[in-house]
């Protein structure tokens, strides 16, 4: 039996990495009185996902987990909730039905609110607009396995850019980017490949406020 | 006059009145606010008890669902705290203080629950404006509200200008703000808190705050069980809370003193130097540089001498206080022995003091009254002209002449956690974990924890059953270890297992069993062992030869050791661990190539045993030296200095290197060096400690960060040498003496002394440990 879980990560809890959320999960779940099944083989694991692994220091409004138990899903979203440190909080918990495709595999685009610092000078939105007009949008992106940076185009990735406002020296934008198996753009590369183009100052990753506002999956 | 009401007191009322949930929550925030915001006006010189604002905020809406609300709450309250009912009577139609100078504790209250929505606090604006959308279709109470938000509003600004700082931050207490840190540094959720188990303390109940501070990082202090135990057993008692800091790692180090953030509890957030009293423990000599650069952040004097009227304690506790005097001098008390019994002794008298009002020095003198305390204060070290150490005297006549250890007589109703913190970030080892005995009736003369824990105490296998099954439903992990310093030994161990794995398997829960002699062990049991999970098998001679295994006790025959491999290897195990110390007393070439004959031997019976798949199977030779250790027979013996270990070393590493199959494992020589200074230290050996520390040694422990050189520059400085041992003469009286562990010197002596002459008296070989178990 499949269920999905709907939850949030918001506060201190994006410092959690994936790995450390999926533990956390796993042992909420198990302390809830549920129990995921285990895969068969030589070092069983438990049958545990989460739709879409989010950035360390990214928050979320909207996260799923499946998870697949022998006996139907028992916990309230209370007992849950209980057994789940501070910030992740559950808010849905749902029957999948059988034999549909996992939550993993419908996963389409992620939207994301982001607020950054040293905005380009001049209307934002209009940078936007002459920034999604280019033919190809060129991004760094770093290549840890061969040790180097490639150059992409990410403008396919790009579903949706907006400035949102202004705020003082900061200002805050939404976009919706692509967000499946093989072409998941982050949203800092975006940001990073935006502000090289409108010239502003550099700023560090670790300065952009990035909450993940949705996932949109297939129908 | 009553009592006042305790936070138990008070949610006893709630479940008597039936109090919903979400509104207990709500008042918990409120009585949050109140407490912080009280605390802060009371700071700035006003008359203010925020205590007794965060009593009444707790109560003020613990029957929101009748009618007069707050008439009706005042009513009940008012049989138990009158100063409370009168605060809660009038909340709900209260007109507040103009300026903050007037201000009682009513207008925190009041002003408190107009700046909490819900369950957080989001300050006055937020909430009220809330408020006037919810109720835009009724302009009669638009108007009474926004009159409400001028009025709260002009207090605010007086406040605010009284404290010199925006609301928000005066209620959010004395959190440091670490957020801004967070984004900045590898594995930032070892500084988060909030764990599932934490503990969620009121303050507005609490006399006595605790930091309890491990000098290492979050994952490996969060694998203690002690810390687990202290922090739930502190968090248990009325009146204490009892929060958590860790050494930050060299990057949020970096940056917390670039930004000016002193050490802080992961609880609060708030500073370390806030508690009353700030705790650390000593599990190894190498974290004491961690202890010195805590105590730095957290902005605490260093030295116990010149801390004063509204510092911290600063004190500590652990296997490595049997010789509290290396770092004495920045204690304020050292506690010696089990901590279950003596941590409420002391947190009740310091209750007792605070609120007295009394002066640093009169807690001091009554806790060093206590059996199990030490007050480095009150007892000086003394030295011939030439420097040799004489004798301690102590300052107050009244106090015992040495530090009895404190002792746990019976386990089983010792406290015991039964929902742990869960760690966020993966710890060493994340897993529930039942100590099922403490002490070790073994008597292998180097070891330290088998001579200071002494006797052995073990707990019932109904007791532990019931802990296992109780951690197990508190925190959803999926693996078991039995704590012990031999599991083996447990008697009744066998069954004890047996019931176990049967139960735990049909909870998807797997068993480990660390410390486990394999001679203890049934080839039964070792099957089931094998069935469950392959972990590594690991044996201990510790010497390579009979001779010298015999001679430091280690009970553990050659035979023994082939018997066992060869059960392992029957049952499938193809990989086992030999652990070997070198540098120990009466040592001898022969030994080294013991161990290297040994390793041989074993390999050469596995592959018999395996036929044409004994290429396999490999083991690991797990090499480490000796450091003598206070309050051991061994404690008067001189180390190998450090070129020796080195060549021993490599001696070895040559000689294995020939064995197929062997992996070699060593440990770095210069570290023991360094560790048998710390170990057999003296009051002056802080001057050491503390220029290292200076000269930026920390975390020693780990490898990549050890330093050498400044390690070797540092004791040179202060007037020693890595390598000299002035403690090496039974008739001298030696620093550490100040402990009383229980033991009898002239029966350690006598235990030295056997090694030393072993061989020549003809001692029989393996003495049987069961015979000389009780021999204290």
């Amino acid at each position: 039996m499949r269920t999905l879980i709907t939850f949030m990560k918001t506060g201190r809890a994006a410092c959690m990495s994936h790995l450390d959320l999926q533990r956390a999960m796993l042992r909420g779940l198990r302390s809830a009185g549920v129990r995921p099944v285990y895969s068969a083989g030589f070092n069983p694991h438990p049958k545990l996902s989460l739709a879409l692994p989010l950035s360390l220091g990214f928050e979320s409004l909207c996260e799923y987990l499946e998870v697949t138990t022998a006996s139907p899903f028992s916990a309230s979203i209370e007992e849950l909730n209980r057994a789940l440190p501070d910030g992740v909080v559950v808010a849905g918990v749902g029957m999948v039905a059988e034999r549909s495709a996992s939550v993993a595999s419908l996963v389409r685009y992620a939207e994301y609110d982001i607020v950054a610092p040293n905005p380009p000078c001049g209307s934002i939105a209009e940078q936007i607009d002459s920034y999604l007009a280019q033919e190809r949008i060129v991004a760094e992106k770093e290549n840890r396995k061969k040790a180097r940076t490639d150059e992409i185009d990410i403008k396919p990735m790009i579903k949706g850019f907006v400035s949102e406002r202004r705020v003082g020296e900061r200002a805050r934008y939404a976009c919706t980017l692509s967000a499946h198996a093989g072409a998941v753009l982050n949203p800092l590369l975006l940001m990073r490949s935006f502000y090289g183009f409108c010239g502003a100052p550099a700023v560090n990753d670790d300065e952009f406020i990035v909450t993940r506002t949705k996932i949109i999956l297939a129908k | 006059m009553n009592d006042p009401l305790t936070e138990k007191d008070c949610y006893r009322l709630f479940a008597e009145y039936g109090t919903m949930p979400h509104i207990i929550r709500h008042c918990a925030a409120v009585s949050r606010a109140s407490y912080l915001i009280a605390s802060e006006l009371r700071a700035a010189g006003l008359g203010i008890d925020p205590a007794l604002a965060g009593r009444a905020g707790l109560l003020h809406d613990m029957v929101r669902t009748e009618a007069n609300h707050a008439e009706r709450a005042a009513e009940i309250v008012a049989r138990y705290d009158a100063a409370a009912a009168d605060i809660i009577r009038v909340h709900m139609h209260y007109d507040l203080a103009k300026d903050a100078a007037s201000m009682t504790e009513t207008d925190v209250v009041a002003l408190a629950d107009r700046s909490v929505l819900e369950d957080s606090y989001v300050g006055h604006r937020k909430r009220i404006e809330f408020m006037i959308q919810r109720f835009s279709d009724n302009p009669g109470a638009v108007n009474i509200l926004r009159e409400k938000l001028a009025e709260t509003s002009g207090l605010v600004a007086s406040i605010e200008s009284l404290l010199g700082k925006p609301m928000g931050e005066a209620a959010r207490g004395d959190a440091v703000d670490v957020d801004r840190l967070l984004r900045r540094v590898v594995k930032p959720g070892r500084y988060i808190g909030g764990e599932v188990n934490s503990a969620r303390k009121n303050l507005s109940f609490v006399t006595t705050r605790v930091a309890f501070c491990f000098p290492d990082l979050y994952e490996i202090g969060m694998s203690y069980t002690g810390l687990q135990i202290i922090y739930g057993l502190l968090n248990s008692m009325e009146g204490v809370c009892c929060e958590r800091a860790f050494a930050p790692a060299a990057d949020m180090e970096a940056l917390m003193r670039e930004e000016g953030i002193p050490l802080f509890t992961l609880e609060t957030h708030s500073p370390a130097s806030h508690a009353d009293l700030v705790a650390f423990t000593l599990q190894y000599e190498l974290s004491y540089t961690n202890i010195l650069n805590m105590i730095d952040l957290a902005g605490i004097p260093p030295l116990s001498s010149g801390r004063a009227e509204g510092d911290p304690f600063v004190c500590a506790g652990g296997s490595c206080a049997c010789n509290p005097e290396p770092l004495a001098d920045a204690f304020d008390f050292i506690v010696i022995g089990d901590g279950e019994d003596i941590f409420p002794v002391i947190c009740g008298l310091h209750s007792k003091w605070k609120n007295n009002g009394g002066a640093r020095r009169e807690f001091l003198e009554a806790i060093a009254r206590v059996e199990g305390v030490y007050v480095p204060l009150f007892y000086e070290p003394i030295y011939d002209g030439s420097g040799k150490y004489l004798r301690h005297d102590k300052k107050l006549d009244c106090l015992p002449d040495r530090i009895r250890k404190r002792s746990v007589d019976d386990l089983d109703n010792a406290y015991y956690p039964l929902s742990p913190i869960i760690p966020v970030v993966e710890a060493v080892h994340e897993r529930a974990v039942c100590e099922i005995s403490r002490g070790c009736g073994r008597g292998c003369r180097f070891c330290q924890a088998g001579h200071i824990y002494r006797p052995v105490r073990k707990r019932t296998p109904e007791r532990v059953r019931g802990i296992i099954d109780a951690q197990l439903t508190g925190t959803g992990y999926d693996e078991v270890s039995l704590l012990s310093l031999s599991v083996g030994d447990y008697p009744g161990i066998e069954p004890l297992v047996a019931g176990l794995m049967d139960d735990l398997k049909k909870r998807d829960v797997s068993l480990s069993l660390p410390s486990l002699r394999l001679d203890t062990v049934s080839p039964d049991m070792l099957a089931r062992i094998a069935s469950y999970k392959k972990s590594s098998l690991t044996f201990a001679p510790e010497a390579g030869t009979q001779r010298l295994r015999d001679a430091i006790r280690k009970n553990i025959t050659e035979d023994d050791i082939l018997a066992g491999v060869e059960k392992a290897v029957s049952i499938g195990w193809n990989r086992v661990k030999l652990y070997f110390m070198i540098g120990l007393p009466t040592e001898t070439r022969e030994d080294l190539d013991g161990i290297v004959s040994l390793a041989e031997t074993i390999m050469q019976r596995a592959r018999e045993l395996r036929g044409k798949e004994g290429r396999g199977f490999g083991i690991t030779v797990s090499v480490s030296n000796f450091a003598p250790k206070p309050h051991t027979p061994f404690q008067w013996a001189r180390g190998n200095d450090e070129e020796t270990l080195k060549e021993k070393m490599f001696y070895l590493k040559d000689r294995l290197r020939s064995v197929k199959g062997v992996n070699f494992r060593f440990h770095d020589t210069r570290v023991s060096a360094v560790e048998m200074m710390l170990s057999k230290g003296d009051r002056r050996t802080f001057a050491a400690i503390r220029r290292a520390w200076e000269l930026g040694c920390r975390f020693d422990s780990w490898r990549e960060h050890f330093k050498w050189e400044l390690w070797a520059r540092a004791f040179e400085e202060t007037g020693a040498r890595i390598g000299e041992d002035p403690y090496t003469d039974s008739g001298a009286p030696l620093p550490w003496d100040i402990v009383d562990t229980g033991l009898g010197k002239d029966m350690l002596l006598r235990e030295y002394e056997k090694t030393l002459n072993f061989g020549e008296n003809n001692i029989p070989a393996s003495a049987p440990a069961a015979a000389e178990r009780d021999d204290e």
